[in-house]
């Protein structure tokens, strides 16, 4: 139950902290807008490894089966 | 081969008649100048044609590589990835290549050590549609055949190789494959400052089932149904930072509902030093849960070159059921990650190159009968990535 509930706390504060209500200016987002710090697909400029999730089946988000870690279910 | 050569013949296809010639150096662009100058002299320019003058458009190429090795274990997988984007949507084709290569061994005394190779294709169509300014939407569709994974072609093949034991009910021969579609909405609530984006995925996989071998093989589900639900929220909070933030449900069958978090955060901490953070967690019934986060540091050494480090930590509660006398789930698993990384930028082409070790550590199951514990054991490994990226 504790651990729960710490867990709920911290993703409303991820949520209320994470998610902006005001624009930025386009003038102010010289550095916000370099290409390493966007979130792209580019595999040239993508940071996950899609090999570690055969290993790791937490960090699968998504990908059915495999997400689940469901590679030979019982 | 009949599908890889398929697949190949299909992107060649598609990028000499999407891409005008571009497999023999001609710019999309040009082609497109030279077929109206064409259809101009011929007189030939009606309503269909006059269109063509308002097409203009981006080819981008991407290309990767990634690999993970250690002494009886190596996985690597290839990818291309070709597209177009236009005005107001884009398209793009992705083939995926995965090589598998395992030695097997194993503490059941019916089990003989052996070696073992697959692979897997994978081709996956990506069309976004601009439905209004600020929204967006997203199709994907994809498919792929042979084994998701090295650990279900290990499971695979030692239940193969188990059931043609003359004692035992013998295993069925296994096709793995499997299709997913998906859909995705983007609203640009904030003006070139927040996003917010709602994902649905379905997947259908068919898998190399568990198995329990008496006088008859008792086997476990062999086709697979997913349904994933994302929602994200992109923001930049200020003029030097950027967020994501992921939500998601994954509802797979004969499973409990997996909930997961995830929150990345890229900071400009100076004008040439980038930070990039990642943190996730995730949950799924009985007592299954992760958590994960990683960081990268990037330096600009001069505009076309940045070097970077990165470290990586994952920590899960296993998959094994205690109740069980012999599980193939894995048991809880540590495992961390450093490397360095070094990215060339050109006008237009670029190129990555990282790689370090990678360790992993699992806990002692205690069951009663460890036939896979070399599966999962210990081990380190060396992981290497490519990627390359071209647009014109």
């Amino acid at each position: 139950m504790g651990k729960s509930l710490l867990v709920t706390g911290a993703v409303i504060l991820m949520g209320v902290f994470g998610v902006g209500c005001k624009a930025v200016p386009v003038m102010q987002q010289r550095l916000v807008s370099k290409p390493n710090m966007v979130f792209s697909d580019s595999p040239v400029f993508s940071y996950q490894s899609q090999v570690l999730t055969q290993i790791e089946p937490g960090s699968a988000l998504s990908g059915g089966a495999q997400a689940a870690g469901c590679t030979a279910c019982r | 081969m009949g599908i890889c050569f398929r697949v190949s013949l299909a992107i060649l296809v598609i990028m000499q008649w999407g891409g005008g010639g571009v497999l023999f150096g001609q710019e999309s662009s040009e082609v497109v100048e030279e077929g109206i100058a064409e259809a101009g002299a011929k007189g030939d320019l009606g309503p269909p044609l006059s269109l063509l003058k308002e097409w203009n458009f981006e080819s981008s190429l991407r290309a990767s590589g990634e690999g993970l090795f250690t002494g009886d274990f190596s996985v690597t997988q290839w990818r291309l990835q070709y597209g177009h984007d236009y005005e107001r949507n884009s398209w793009d084709f992705g083939l995926t290549y995965d090589t598998y290569d395992i030695d097997l061994r194993s503490p059941d005394p019916f089990f003989e050590p052996s070696s073992s190779s697959a692979d897997r294709v994978l081709t996956q169509l990506n069309v976004t549609q601009s439905l209004s300014d600020p929204v967006t939407w997203q199709g994907v569709m994809g498919y792929y055949e042979g084994f998701q994974n090295f650990r279900s072609l290990w499971l695979h093949d030692y239940y193969k190789q188990i059931g043609s034991l003359p004692i035992f009910g013998g295993y069925p021969d296994i096709d793995p494959r499997g299709y997913q579609l998906g859909t995705q909405l983007r609203w640009e609530y904030l003006p070139g400052s927040g996003y917010l984006e709602a994902n649905f995925g379905y997947y259908k996989d068919w898998i190399a089932p568990s198995a329990e071998f008496e006088r008859e093989t008792l086997l476990g589900l062999s086709v697979i149904d997913s349904f994933a639900y994302r929602l994200a929220s992109e923001n930049i909070l200020s003029p030097r930072v950027r967020s994501l933030l992921e939500f998601q449900l994954t509802d797979t069958a004969a499973r409990e509902k997996r909930y997961g978090v995830q929150h990345s955060l890229n900071v400009a901490i100076a004008e040439k030093w980038v930070l990039r953070t990642q943190l996730g967690w995730v949950t799924e019934n009985p007592g299954f849960e992760a958590v994960f986060g990683n960081g990268t540091l990037e330096y600009e050494v001069t505009p076309a070159w940045l070097l970077s480090v990165f470290g990586r930590y994952y920590h899960d509660t296993g998959e094994i059921q205690n109740s069980l006398p012999a599980s193939n789930a894995p048991p809880g698993l540590d495992s961390f990650q450093i490397g360095l990384g070094v990215r060339w930028l050109g006008e237009r082409s670029s190129i990555k190159v990282s790689g370090g070790p990678y360790f992993t550590r699992y806990e002692d199951a205690d069951i009663e009968a460890p036939f896979f514990e070399d599966l999962y054991r210990s081990r380190d490994w060396a992981s290497v990535q490519v990627a390359y990226a071209l647009s014109f």
